[in-house]
């Protein structure tokens, strides 16, 4: 997805610009960039200890920034605060709730801080994460689960423009992820919500977001679009001569071959073409060992990128 | 501004906290009570005894006997001069009882009641205080609730504001619970309530010497208004104490463990090192703020109750600026 693709025009509702974050003279977050267009998931990604978490709490004013400039629909943080929090619902880290009180009286405590919340409005939420029997119970007889869906019903009873969530799947069972991420992409692409997520489960960023950022140490190493990512798998040939298969492949089909040792190389072609090129290969005197799908994926280029972190 | 004050105070309801409070002063009340009532029938069947009367009703007899005790007592030698004035005043006070006609040994609700103020207001008031007071930030940090209410589109000084003043309509809950429950507990253990009966109040002990030229006779009701006063005045100092360390301090246990030491140790220190000019500003000796009136030996020569409200009212705006400051500022780490 490239920045400067003028067709559609979207709107940005969190940009943040070169923001650090200094904490006893030692730099956590070295300068920060990056722009969040409204209907889009972005997806935060990095080994713990990396800045994530503290990078989300200074979006939402919890931690304040030392440096830089973070927007939140036109609106700075730092300098107008509330107008920039009225458009941002958000859980950060657990899903914690008044568990003295119920579920009911957490919402309407909650909704009483903001702007134009209605009763309709926090019963609308409650009946679509599925609470309504046990609304009125304490919170401290909710699961972990039953938590997290009060916490999603807290972040968007205020119909948020922006939406940010820190490890949101936590204590979710299969179900409950499955419904989590259909939600979460329907907000998206529905009511034209842009969603930061930071996640640790890499196969969950993969299948719920548009872009992701990869951070390490304080910095962004890389933003990529998962498309891009699935566009970098290949398929694996072990041939008896790499020259001359990669000389048939490239001539004969559409597609980059890169020769990757000795006897291997890697073909980024359309998979539809295997048995066709097998079959050249084979008629063109080339002897195949084996051939093989890559599943180079978000994990792959997660590793690759953090790779060396423990040693640090 | 309402509905955040609102939300506070439904926190703090719910919170069963201060039912825990209201326990507490349910029970020590009815023991006081029954304490105060087992050890004036013993006082009361002694000094007949020793009278060799057996109707002890004339409660002359009685007070004249108090008042040449008090007399012989005055005469040692070796009573050092802070204890004499205090004797002083004793003997003022009967003395003064005797010339007007009042009789001083029945017992009222209305007594009870600003006796129990005068015995709690320098340790087990602040203590209940600084148990609602000393979480009222710090349990919200330890649950990680705090997320919550920050990244509400309200700035923190407003949210901190609402916390202030919640604990403010809970100090004055505290104190009219006091109030209420000793009231009702005495009328019904000692059977009547006594407003409109005298008190003399207005003695001052000036370099050890009683000085006199202020007593006044005032009703027990408007005694009792008085002592409350200053009973919440304590009550306002120690909360905003305690919800400084409550914004300091991440865990509500150490908010209440450092609360609890600075009372305790503070009230030790003043012992120790009365001497010390710099004792008076310490604000644990400056809480008997109720003994201004009733004409009991301050802790430290030279205290007045103008000094001793002026120096809690400082201690109470620092610990407002204090907390103002640090939670403008804080980072939300963990």
């Amino acid at each position: 997805m490239s920045e400067n693709s003028s067709s559609i025009e979207k709107t940005v509702v969190l940009e943040l610009t070169n923001v650090k974050k200094t904490i006893r003279k030692k730099e956590i977050i070295k300068g920060i960039s990056l722009s969040l267009y409204e209907g889009e998931v972005f997806g935060f990604l990095g080994p713990n200890g990396a800045g994530k978490t503290t990078t989300l709490r200074m979006i939402v004013g919890l931690i304040r920034m030392t440096e830089g400039e973070i927007k939140i629909g036109g609106y700075s943080v730092k300098k107008d605060f509330v107008k920039a929090m009225e458009s941002v619902g958000c859980i950060i880290e657990n899903p914690e709730m008044y568990d003295y009180l119920s579920g009911w009286e957490n919402l309407k405590v909650l909704a009483s801080m903001e702007k134009g919340i209605t009763k309709e409005r926090i019963k609308e939420m409650v009946s679509l994460v599925g609470l309504e029997k046990r609304i009125d119970d304490k919170v401290y007889t909710y699961s972990l689960g039953m938590k997290q869906r009060l916490g999603i019903a807290q972040a968007l009873m205020k119909r948020p423009k922006l939406l940010i969530l820190d490890e949101p799947t936590n204590g979710l069972d299969p179900a409950g992820i499955s419904e989590f991420r259909k939600l979460i992409r329907s907000l998206a692409e529905n009511e034209n919500l842009g969603v930061l997520v930071s996640s640790h489960i890499l196969a969950e960023m993969e299948v719920m977001t548009d872009r992701v950022a990869i951070i390490r140490q304080g910095s962004i190493v890389k933003v990529t679009s998962v498309e891009n990512i699935v566009r970098e798998k290949g398929i694996t040939y072990v041939v008896s001569d790499v020259e001359k298969a990669k000389a048939v492949i490239e001539e004969n089909f559409k597609g980059q071959v890169h020769i990757k040792g000795s006897d291997q190389l890697v073909a980024i072609i359309n998979e539809k073409d295997v048995p066709d090129i097998n079959q050249k290969l084979f008629a063109e005197g080339v002897l195949i060992q084996y051939v093989s799908k890559n599943q180079k994926s978000l994990e792959d280029l997660f590793l690759e990128l953090t790779a060396g972190d423990e040693i640090v | 501004m309402y509905n955040l004050v609102g939300n506070e105070i439904l926190k703090l309801f719910m919170k069963r906290r201060l039912f825990v409070v209201f326990g507490i002063l349910l029970v020590l009340i009815s023991l006081f009570a029954y304490g105060e009532q087992y050890t004036r029938e013993r006082t009361q069947a002694r000094v007949a005894e020793r009278l060799g009367i057996e109707d002890i009703d004339d409660w002359r007899e009685i007070t004249k006997q108090q008042l040449r005790d008090l007399e012989r007592r005055l005469e040692n030698p070796f009573i050092p001069d802070e204890g004499r004035a205090s004797l002083e005043v004793r003997a003022e006070q009967l003395r003064y009882y005797l010339r007007e006609d009042i009789n001083p040994t029945t017992f009222s609700a209305g007594q009870f009641m600003s006796n129990f103020m005068e015995q709690s207001i320098f340790l087990f008031l602040p203590l209940l205080i600084i148990l609602l007071g000393a979480d009222i930030v710090s349990k919200e940090s330890t649950t990680g609730t705090i997320k919550l209410l920050m990244t509400r589109p309200v700035p923190r000084w407003k949210i901190l504001t609402s916390k202030l003043l919640a604990l403010m309509v809970l100090e004055m809950l505290v104190i009219f619970f006091m109030a209420g429950l000793s009231f009702l507990i005495a009328y019904f253990t000692f059977g009547h309530a006594g407003f409109s009966e005298p008190v003399i109040t207005g003695f001052r002990i000036v370099n050890g010497n009683l000085d006199a030229s202020n007593i006044r006779t005032v009703s027990l009701g408007l005694y009792n208004i008085m002592v409350y006063s200053l009973g919440y005045i304590v009550a306002f100092t120690i909360g905003k104490m305690a919800l400084m360390v409550s914004v300091l301090v991440k865990s509500t246990a150490a908010a209440i463990g450092i609360m609890m030491s600075s009372l305790i140790g503070g009230t030790f220190l003043s012992f120790f090192i009365s001497d010390w000019e710099l004792t008076r500003y310490i604000f644990n000796v400056n809480l008997r703020l109720t003994d201004f009136l009733s004409g009991n030996l301050q802790p430290i020569e030279g205290l007045s109750l103008q000094f001793s409200v002026i120096v809690l009212m400082a201690w109470a705006l620092g610990s407002m600026i204090v907390s103002y400051g640090v939670f403008q500022y804080k980072d939300f780490m963990d």
